[in-house]
C-alpha cells in the first residue's frame, strides 16, 4: 500500500511539474489555444460531469450558463462606449468584480434553472434544459440593445490583460481555477452535501423518504453547476477578448457535452482530457487526410466518427477505459500478495472499496466440501 | 378525544385511495398506540403496501385524514412526515447502489437530524459516523461498512433497508415484508431485533412470514379488498373465522385434512 501510494504520489508531482513547466517551454499556439482553450472547455464540461456523474442531472444548459456569465461580465465590465454597438450599456467595474458579480448571477440563473426543472427527470429533465438553453440563446440574439445581437461585445479583458501579449500567464490563471475547482469538488464528492446528490442520483424516493427535500437539493446542485459553468464563461471571454451569440448556441451545447463523455460522466478529470482530446480533434482535423479522404471543412465528422467509436467501445470515456486497464493490471499483480475474490471486484460498476478488512478470512473456492 | 388520553402514533380516519377504476383502500379507519407493536396481514392487493405509502406521504389519500403523533398530516410531503419521526423500510429495496454501507446510513441518521446542506466532510469521530457503526452492527452489517451497496447479498441488501429505516431515529417504524427473501437464520436475527426495539418506537410491521409478524406483534389488523375487516391479538386473529376464510384458510383447512 506504501509503495502504491509514493508511486501515486511520484505520478502526480510529476503531472504537475510538466503542467507548471508547460507555458515555458511550449509556443503561443500550444499555451493558449490548445492548453488555455481546453481547460476553458474543462471546466464548463466538469460543471455537466459533476451534475451527471454525481447528481443524475444531465443538464444542456451549461454552455448557456456559462455564456450568461460571459454576458454579464461584458456588461459589468465595459465602459459604455466601448461596445461594438454603441448601446449606454455597461458598468464599467474592474475585471475582478466585475467576473465575481458574474460567476454570482449565473450561480443564481443555475438555481432558477433547477427550480424550474427540480420535478423533471431522465428525457424531460433533458428536453427542459435543451429549452431553458435555446431559449436564452434566442433572448441574447434578438435583444439588439441589451446583447448586441449578433455582433455581441468586443474589447473585454481580464486581470492578466490580453493573453496573446502575455500567454504564461493567462494560462497560469486557466490552470490555478481549473486545479482549484477540480479539487473543490473532489472534496464536496464525499461530503454531506456530495453524498447527498449521490443519493439522489441513486434513488430520489428513498431520499425524500429519509427526510431529505429533494428539490431543493436539486436546486442547490444546479446552482453549483451554473457556478461552475460561470467560471468558465469568464474565463472564455477573457480569453477572446469579444463575445457573440456563437458561444451560447446549440454548436456548444453539443460541444460541451461531447467533451464530457469522451472524458467519462463518472470522472471528473475526464472534463479535462476529453477537451484536451477534442479541442486537439477540432485544430488538427484540417490537417489529417486518411486514405486520400480529407477532412479539411470536415472535423465534425471526425469528431462525429470518434464520439460514436468511444460511446460503442467505452461507455465510461476515455478515462474510464483507462481505469479499466488500470484495474486488470494492477489486479493482476495484486492477487500475489493477497488472494481477493475477483468477483468481488468485477461485481457493479461502481470502484471497489477503498479499505478492505484487514483480516477478512481467505477461502478457497477449490476445497470446499461438496454434498453433506 | 377525551382530555388526557393519549395521543395515538397513528390514526387513519376513513381514508381511500383510487388509482383511475381501482379503488386500492376504502374507508380505512385505525389508530396505532404510541409503543404498540402492530401487524397488517392480508392477502395479495388488500392494499397493505399503499396504506404504507398513504400513510408515509407517497401520494396522498384520495379521501380521509391520516394523523401522526396527533398532528394531521394528510398533505404533508415525505421529507416533513419523516422529521416527525415516521421512517419505512421498502418491499423491493430503495438504496443507494453506487454508494458504501456506512455512506448509506450515514445519509439516513443525517436526514433525520439535520445538516443537510453541509459541504464538510464529517470528521472520522463524527457522531453520526459512529452511530451508522452502531446501527451496522446492530443489524448484522458490522464487517460491511465500507462495502458498495450494489455488491452486497439479497439478504444484507434487506438487513440494510431495515438499518436505514432505523437510523432515522423512528417514532413510528414502518416496515413493508422486512423478512422477505430472508434465510431462516437471518429472519430469527430480524426478529430479535424488532423485539429488542424500545417501547417508545411504535412499530408497524406488513409481513407475510406468519412466524415473525405474529412473533412480535401485540395487535393484527387483518385488510382485504382495501379495507381492514378484524382487528384483535394474536390469539384472537388466528382463531377468528372470517380470517380463516380470507387468509388462513388453506392452513386451517390443512390441519383438518
Amino acid at each position: 500500500m506504501t509503495w502504491a501510494r509514493s508511486q501515486q504520489g511520484i505520478t502526480t508531482l510529476a503531472i504537475v511539474a510538466l503542467l507548471l513547466l508547460y507555458p515555458q517551454v511550449m509556443p503561443r499556439f500550444w499555451v493558449l489555444s490548445i492548453a488555455a482553450n481546453s481547460m476553458i472547455l474543462g471546466i464548463a464540461a466538469l460543471s455537466l460531469v459533476f451534475m451527471a456523474g454525481y447528481g443524475g442531472m444531465t443538464s444542456l444548459a451549461q454552455a448557456a450558463l456559462a455564456g450568461f456569465a460571459a454576458y454579464m461580465l461584458a456588461l459589468l465590465s465595459l465602459v459604455p462606449s466601448t461596445n461594438a454597438t454603441g448601446s449606454a450599456l455597461g458598468a464599467g467595474l474592474p475585471s475582478i468584480p466585475g467576473a465575481l458579480i458574474a460567476i454570482a448571477l449565473a450561480t443564481a440563473l443555475g438555481a432558477l434553472f433547477g427550480a424550474i426543472s427540480s420535478r423533471s427527470y431522465g428525457i424531460y429533465f433533458l428536453m427542459l434544459t435543451l429549452a431553458l438553453a435555446v431559449g436564452f440563446y434566442y433572448i441574447v440574439l434578438q435583444n439588439y440593445d441589451v446583447f448586441g445581437g449578433h455582433i455581441g461585445f468586443a474589447g473585454i479583458e481580464g486581470p492578466t490583460g490580453q493573453p496573446r501579449e502575455d500567454p504564461p500567464t493567462f494560462y497560469y490563471l486557466c490552470l490555478a481555477v481549473s486545479a482549484a475547482i477540480y479539487l473543490g469538488l473532489r472534496y464536496l464528492v464525499r461530503s454531506q452535501l456530495g453524498l447527498t446528490f449521490q443519493g439522489m442520483r441513486d434513488n430520489p424516493r428513498r431520499m425524500a423518504a429519509l427526510g431529505y427535500r429533494v428539490g431543493a437539493h436539486r436546486v442547490a446542485l444546479f446552482g453549483i453547476g451554473g457556478f461552475v459553468a460561470g467560471i468558465s464563461g469568464v474565463l472564455g471571454a477573457w480569453y477572446r477578448g469579444n463575445i457573440s451569440p456563437g458561444i451560447l448556441d446549440l454548436n456548444r451545447t453539443i460541444e460541451v457535452l461531447i467533451v464530457a463523455v469522451i472524458g467519462g460522466l463518472g470522472y471528473p478529470i475526464g472534463a479535462f482530457v476529453g477537451a484536451v482530446l477534442y479541442t486537439l480533434i477540432k485544430v488538427f482535423a484540417s490537417s489529417v487526410t486518411i486514405a486520400g479522404f480529407s477532412f479539411d471543412e470536415r472535423f465534425n465528422t471526425l469528431v462525429g466518427l470518434g464520439f460514436v467509436v468511444i460511446v460503442l467501445v467505452a461507455p465510461n470515456g476515455i478515462v474510464g477505459l483507462a481505469d479499466r486497464a488500470y484495474r486488470a493490471v494492477t489486479h493482476r499483480s495484486g492477487a500475489r500478495r493477497r488472494a481477493v475474490d475477483p468477483l468481488a471486484v468485477e461485481a457493479g460498476l461502481v470502484p471497489a472499496p477503498v479499505a478492505q478488512p484487514p483480516d477478512a478470512p481467505v477461502i478457497a473456492g477449490d476445497d470446499v466440501p461438496t454434498g453433506s | 378525544m377525551a382530555a388526557g388520553a393519549p395521543v395515538p402514533a397513528l390514526r387513519l380516519q376513513g381514508v381511500g385511495r383510487r388509482f383511475g377504476a381501482l379503488q386500492a383502500l376504502h374507508d380505512v379507519s385505525m389508530e396505532v398506540a404510541a409503543g404498540e407493536r402492530r401487524a397488517i396481514l392480508g392477502p395479495n392487493g388488500a392494499g397493505k403496501t399503499t396504506l404504507f405509502n398513504v400513510v408515509a406521504g407517497d401520494f396522498p389519500p384520495t379521501s380521509g385524514s391520516v394523523e401522526l403523533f396527533g398532528t394531521d398530516v394528510t398533505r404533508l410531503a415525505p421529507y416533513a412526515r419523516t422529521r416527525l419521526g415516521v421512517c419505512r423500510t421498502y418491499q423491493t429495496s430503495q438504496l443507494f447502489m453506487g454508494l458504501t454501507v456506512a455512506q448509506s446510513l450515514f445519509l439516513a441518521i443525517r436526514g433525520a437530524s439535520g445538516g443537510r446542506f453541509s459541504p464538510l466532510r464529517p470528521k472520522p469521530d463524527d457522531r453520526s459516523r459512529v452511530r451508522a457503526a452502531e446501527i451496522a452492527e446492530a443489524v448484522g452489517l458490522a464487517a460491511d461498512l465500507q462495502t458498495a451497496v450494489g455488491s452486497l447479498s439479497h439478504g444484507q441488501q434487506r438487513q440494510l433497508e431495515v438499518g436505514m429505516a432505523l437510523a432515522g431515529s423512528p417514532r413510528l417504524l414502518m416496515l413493508d415484508e422486512p423478512a422477505a427473501g430472508l434465510s431462516r437464520a437471518e429472519r430469527i436475527t430480524l426478529t430479535d431485533l424488532i423485539k429488542r426495539l424500545p417501547r417508545d418506537i411504535t412499530v408497524v410491521i406488513v409481513e407475510h412470514d406468519m412466524d415473525v409478524a405474529l412473533a412480535v406483534a401485540d395487535r393484527v389488523t387483518v385488510m382485504a379488498e382495501g379495507t381492514p375487516l378484524v382487528e384483535g391479538d394474536p390469539e384472537e386473529i388466528q382463531s377468528n373465522r372470517t380470517v380463516q376464510d380470507i387468509y388462513l384458510g388453506h392452513a386451517v383447512g390443512g390441519r383438518h385434512g
